[in-house]
């Protein structure tokens, strides 16, 4: 069965949107704010994240099929194994958003959907360029090997990333309650995006927020968001916004004069955690701002 | 679909939404209204460099924070949002009314501060100087 590029499908849908909400915005004065700079970067950003899933999608896609070659069942596509797929794979979206904003060798990818200080339609599209690298992609050999397509697993999760683009926005306050105790919502990936020690690491879901519940990491939204990073880019260049955390952990991993062990530390430990203990996690972060 | 006409939409789409966004208001940059609120938005980002005092660029564009440990931070409009920095190495470049500060920072390589009053802009010259220099001594501690 041939499934839809739905990322590719959904472009013109986006950009109408986001026509729709800048629009919105200037006619109400609220409901977020753009930057001119900021969405320019976001949107080279998304189309660089197209371009580096040309270049680099066969290496995932060559992984899937040999895979498939060892799976122990094919269940074939009907709606209810669809359907199956794409709930699963979200639970395989929110282990590798939690990686990636816990594990920096992952982090140095993700980072850049976090960049930009504003919260709107276009930061939805400030998707990385290097995903390829963190090598996320056996977190979905076990579909695979369960005997949901390849095809089938890309496709749920291109619907998977579709749906996380209209919550990326201030102009919708809270979705009706059940909405909210279920769905990934606006709200919910506010929280996501805040720089707050409260906010910093919560909310990883993709669709369902119940995987958050689940797991521990939920956060419902109480004050405004301070969107960003811990410590705000001083560029707008794309390039720099896309490879900067890769540059600073390859060179904190080489440093001089470290152990074995301190640079595997250094890919694998947390964004912040140093040897010396001269930065800080989040989780000290949050410690220290603890009420 | 030939690759060349994928990219003219792509560069068009890109272009029309951002100038749709520079003509709805969206090229203003934030403004530092006062030393207090500069003091307040440097905490905000830098919640671990305590500051004691603040010089504003006219504009309110930029602003130098006198930070308790002797250092100095630089904080400026990233368009609508703030970015800062401690200062530490680096160098400054006057051109005309531009004040550029090179930093050995990958995420904030340069930063470029306008301030047209003569008088004024020497003042921030050697202020810049005096941190730039004083920031070598530790140096990436
Ligand atoms: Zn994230
Ligand atoms: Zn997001």
């Amino acid at each position: 069965m041939n499934f839809p590029d739905v990322v590719m499908l959904s472009v013109p849908l986006f950009i109408g949107l986001l026509v729709v909400e800048i629009i919105w915005i200037k006619l109400k004065g609220k409901g977020g704010s753009y930057e001119t700079r900021d969405t320019a970067t976001s949107l080279l950003m998304g189309a660089g994240n197209v371009v580096a899933g040309v270049a680099f999608g066969f290496v995932a896609y060559g992984f899937f099929s040999w895979l498939w070659g060892f799976a122990l069942f094919d269940l074939g596509a009907s709606l209810l194994v669809i359907a199956l797929c794409f709930v699963l794979d979200d639970l395989r979206y929110y282990w590798v958003h939690r990686f990636g904003h816990r594990v920096r060798w992952v982090w140095a990818s993700h980072v850049n959907h976090h960049s930009s200080q504003h919260y709107n339609l276009s930061t939805a599209l400030r998707q990385t360029w290097t995903a390829t690298f963190t090598l996320m992609m056996v977190l979905r050999a076990p579909l695979i090997l369960l005997g949901f397509s390849p095809e089938m697993v890309l496709f749920v999760g291109g619907v998977n990333l579709v749906y996380q683009f209209w919550i990326h926005t201030e102009a919708i306050d809270k979705m009706p309650r059940w909405f909210e105790a279920v769905m990934n919502t606006p709200s919910h990936h506010r929280v996501h995006h805040g720089r707050d020690p409260k906010y910093l690491d919560t909310n990883y879901a993709g669709v369902f927020i119940i995987w958050d519940k689940l797991f521990g990491t939920f956060v419902p939204e109480q004050e405004t968001p301070d969107y960003g990073l811990v410590q705000n880019l001083g560029t707008f260049n794309p390039l720099r916004v896309a490879f900067h955390e890769w540059r600073s952990m390859l060179a904190d991993i080489f440093a001089p004069n470290l152990t074995l062990r301190q640079r595997v530390a250094y890919a694998l430990k947390p964004p912040g955690w140093s040897h010396d203990g001269s930065r800080k996690t989040s989780d000290q972060i949050k410690a220290e701002n603890a009420p | 679909m030939p690759v060349w006409i994928t990219l003219i939409i792509v560069i068009a789409g890109i272009s029309g939404i951002v100038a749709l966004v520079h003509f709805t208001g969206g090229s203003v940059r934030a403004r530092l209204e006062s030393k207090a609120g500069a003091l307040k938005t440097w905490l905000a980002q830098f919640p671990d460099h305590p500051a004691t005092g603040a010089l504003l660029e006219p504009t309110g564009h930029a602003a130098l924070i006198d930070l308790e440990d002797g250092r100095t931070g630089i904080l400026w409009a990233m368009g609508r949002g703030a970015a800062g920095r401690v200062l530490q190495g680096g160098a400054l470049q006057v051109r005309g009314a531009r004040l550029r500060i090179d930093l050995a920072d990958f995420t904030a390589p340069h930063i470029d501060v306008v301030i047209k009053d003569e008088p004024v802009r020497r003042i921030w010259a050697e202020a810049l100087e005096a941190a730039l220099t004083k920031g070598d001594e530790n140096e990436l501690s």
